[in-house]
């Protein structure tokens, strides 16, 4: 997928003019931001394991290389293949040599977000090879031509009979515009692709380093035609999704499909180890694994970003955010959307590709509340934010806004010229006021009031009643004992 | 070993190096017991789950039905194969492929095999090698008498569970797990196929089964593994 990220602002403007897409967004985010609540309301242990999610990432990046080269090892052991991409290109040519080996015409997908960073769709298109996505969302976006909007619900933006037409024009479709019947319509042409397809990829949620085991997580079992029915099966991961042990899914498997949409456990949760085994019946010859950086070592190297590669792509802080359930993914212009990818955008293709997504958060912390490996995000924000203001004032120097902050923060720094300059403020500021509020304000300050007030400063100001508050007898040091407070 | 591995390991351990933060805490996640130790939580945890069976085959009872299974049973394992087929006919299945392993099949269906099979019959008769209680989930293991298709390419899944292979959380079922190489695959399946893709309007069956039904079997079956 390209990345338009730099376009944030423009995309912004587009979203929330598109009063349909705002109209599903509130719906869908609103639902799932109610069943993870529910889940999480009935699970007492759900604090503990996340705090067991989150040792185990950081144990598992700690010793990142380790856990590789056992991960490798153990997949080679099961007769599995395992290919180390550098980045996008290499992994997309791997991927290509891997089909034109085996005179792949066709592929089969199941939904991976991993597979959309690399844009393993146009690579293997531009080599000859069809792709057909299979999950019934990326299906209906692919056939649009469109990018997903949501981690887990790509086509969220989409309605019934927008994918009826679709169906139609694209596919002869000649049913009703039902959902079942465009379930049922999906899973008959679908299924005829997965029994043509020489070769089937998919994106991995954990891979096990002990066993060479990876887990993909589903609802609606694409992911299991996709490993089953091809003769060859490719994975496709980044590095950060390995953890050290079988073990350690447990913790994992109980708190995913929770975050994400409030299931105890998703529909089907696949733990493939190695090719099928001699004997067996069905399942792929062939497996190979396609381990990928693509700017991951970056964040590794970074201590104040590395923990954004604990993320497990569950979407809930995608749910909470008000910017996100504004916008949608797709102004976010590449794969990641939301919080999360308001910080992996700008820290995988580098800041100045994406210099606006740090600033789309109003820091609320709903996001770092609900993720379940407990990423500080917006505290990774404001690292971003600083990142770019310290390269715009090194290209450019400062702008006007930074003197007044400068201005702002001297002021605040001596109490008595601030007190006095905001009872001046309020002096210049009062004839323009209507019952305490600013609807415009003059000059280069008219842009701050056109979408809300600005209130006139208090006639008595904070600091003066906070004063008055508390310099009766018993206060001391300004501090409020504990008889006052219970007053 | 490939130039392209070493390179990329070489990347990764530098890059360790130069972003090295502190663990916010300290204990190692899930602990790697010893062999010896294994075998006694091992035996602890399958007494505890013994004495819990009851409330644990209720709990599945529960969770299944919650996300749209269909509990028949328990049942004595004289019943099971009658039970089966009242399950088939009740979704009018006349087509099966089945891995039933240990348990015969009802008489009056098409017995297919294969993949072609499994493509093209109306139901799969599979037994389970667990289920886990919490989430109502059923755990199925291919081996080379039970392939992967049966549960998942029919649009009736019916399963075949002994009371006894009930556990409460996923961690028993790692516990219990022989130690070593894992299975070629391990499927844990609750519920329907189901996919919210289209106006977040449920809709089951999408691509893996629309119908999944449970026959629990009552203790004293003997185990298949």
């Amino acid at each position: 997928m390209k990345p338009t990220s730099e376009q944030f602002r423009e995309h912004v403007d587009e979203a929330l003019a598109d009063w349909g897409l705002r109209a599903a967004l509130a719906a869908a985010t609103g639902r799932f931001v109610s069943l993870r609540q529910d889940a999480f309301a009935a699970f007492p242990e759900g604090g503990a394991l996340r705090d067991q999610a989150r040792t185990i990432k950081e144990e598992a990046i700690a010793r990142l290389d380790e856990h590789l080269e056992q991960l490798a090892f153990a997949v080679e052991a099961r007769g599995g293949n395992v290919h180390f991409a550098a980045d996008a290109d290499a992994a997309c040519r791997m991927v290509i040599e891997i089909a034109r080996q085996r005179g792949v015409t066709l592929a089969v997908k199941s939904k991976s977000m991993t597979t959309e960073e690399i844009a393993l769709n146009e690579a293997l298109e531009h080599a000859g090879i069809r792709v057909v996505e299979t999950d019934l969302g990326e299906f209906i976006i692919q056939l649009a031509v469109e990018g997903p909007s949501h981690l887990i619900a790509p086509a969220v933006h989409k309605t019934r009979e927008q994918v009826a037409t679709l169906f139609r024009e694209k596919l002869g479709y000649s049913g009703e515009d039902s959902v079942p019947a465009l379930c049922a319509f999906a899973r008959e042409f679908l299924r005829g692709e997965f029994v043509r397809a020489g070769m089937g990829v998919s994106g991995v949620n954990f891979a096990v380093a002990e066993t060479g085991t990876i887990a993909i997580v589903e609802n609606e079992g694409n992911a299991r035609l996709t490993t089953t029915l091809p003769p060859v099966h490719v994975a496709i991961m980044g590095m950060e999704k390995v953890v050290p042990r079988l073990a350690d899914l447990a913790v994992f498997l109980r708190i995913l499909a929770r975050s994400a949409t409030g299931q105890k456990m998703s529909s089907y949760v696949s733990l493939l180890t190695g090719p099928r085994r001699e004997r067996e019946e069905d399942g792929a010859q062939e497996f190979h694994l396609v381990i990928l950086d693509n700017g991951r070592s970056r964040l590794l190297a970074d201590p104040e970003l590395r923990e954004s590669l604990y993320c497990i792509r569950c979407g809930a802080c995608l749910n909470v955010c008000p910017v996100y359930r504004a916008i949608g993914g797709h102004a976010y212009g590449w794969v990641y959307p939301g919080p999360i990818g308001a910080v992996l955008t700008p820290a995988y293709l580098g800041e100045s590709r994406a210099p606006d997504l740090p600033f789309a958060s109003t820091l609320c912390g709903a996001c770092a509340d609900v993720c379940p490996v407990k990423i500080a995000l917006p505290h990774r924000l404001l690292d971003l934010r600083a990142r770019v203001v310290a390269e715009k004032k090194r290209t450019k120097g400062n702008d006007a806004k930074s003197y007044v902050f400068r201005a702002w923060a001297w002021l605040l720094t001596h109490p008595s010229l601030y007190r006095a300059s905001a009872k001046l403020a309020r002096f210049a500021l009062k004839p323009m006021a209507k019952d305490g509020r600013i609807d415009a304000l003059p000059g280069r300050l008219a842009g701050w009031t056109r979408t809300r007030d600005f209130p006139l400063p208090a006639a008595e100001p904070f600091h003066a009643r906070w004063r008055k508050r508390w310099s009766q007898p018993s206060a001391r040091d300004g501090t409020p004992s504990t008889t006052e407070r219970t007053e | 070993m490939e130039p392209g591995r070493d390179a990329f390991l070489a990347r990764v351990r530098a890059a360790l190096r130069v972003g090295h933060v502190s663990a916010t805490s300290s204990s190692n996640g899930a602990k790697e017991p010893a062999v010896a130790r294994l075998e006694d939580e091992r035996a602890s945890r399958r007494e505890a789950l013994a004495r819990l069976r009851p409330l644990l085959v209720s709990r599945f009872r529960d969770e299944a039905e919650r996300v749209g299974v269909r509990v028949r049973g328990p049942v004595a394992a004289g019943d099971v194969t009658r039970t089966v087929g009242e399950g088939l006919a009740a979704h009018r299945a006349r087509r099966i492929v089945a891995s039933p392993r240990g348990f015969a099949l009802p008489e009056g269906f098409d017995v297919l095999s294969g993949r072609d099979g499994a493509l093209a019959a109306d139901a799969g008769v599979t037994r389970c090698d667990f289920a886990i209680a919490e989430s109502g989930t059923l755990v199925v293991i291919a081996n080379e008498d039970a392939p992967r298709l049966p549960s998942l390419a029919p649009k009736i899944h019916l399963a075949i569970l002994r009371i006894e292979d009930i556990l409460e959380v996923p961690a028993d079922l790692f516990l219990f797990l022989s130690p070593g190489a894992p299975p070629s695959s391990i499927v844990f399946i609750t519920g329907p196929s189901r996919t919210g893709d289209i106006e977040q309007t449920l809709t089951v069956g999408v691509h893996g089964p629309g119908v999944v039904e449970v026959v629990l079997v009552a203790e004293g079956t003997p185990s298949t593994r």
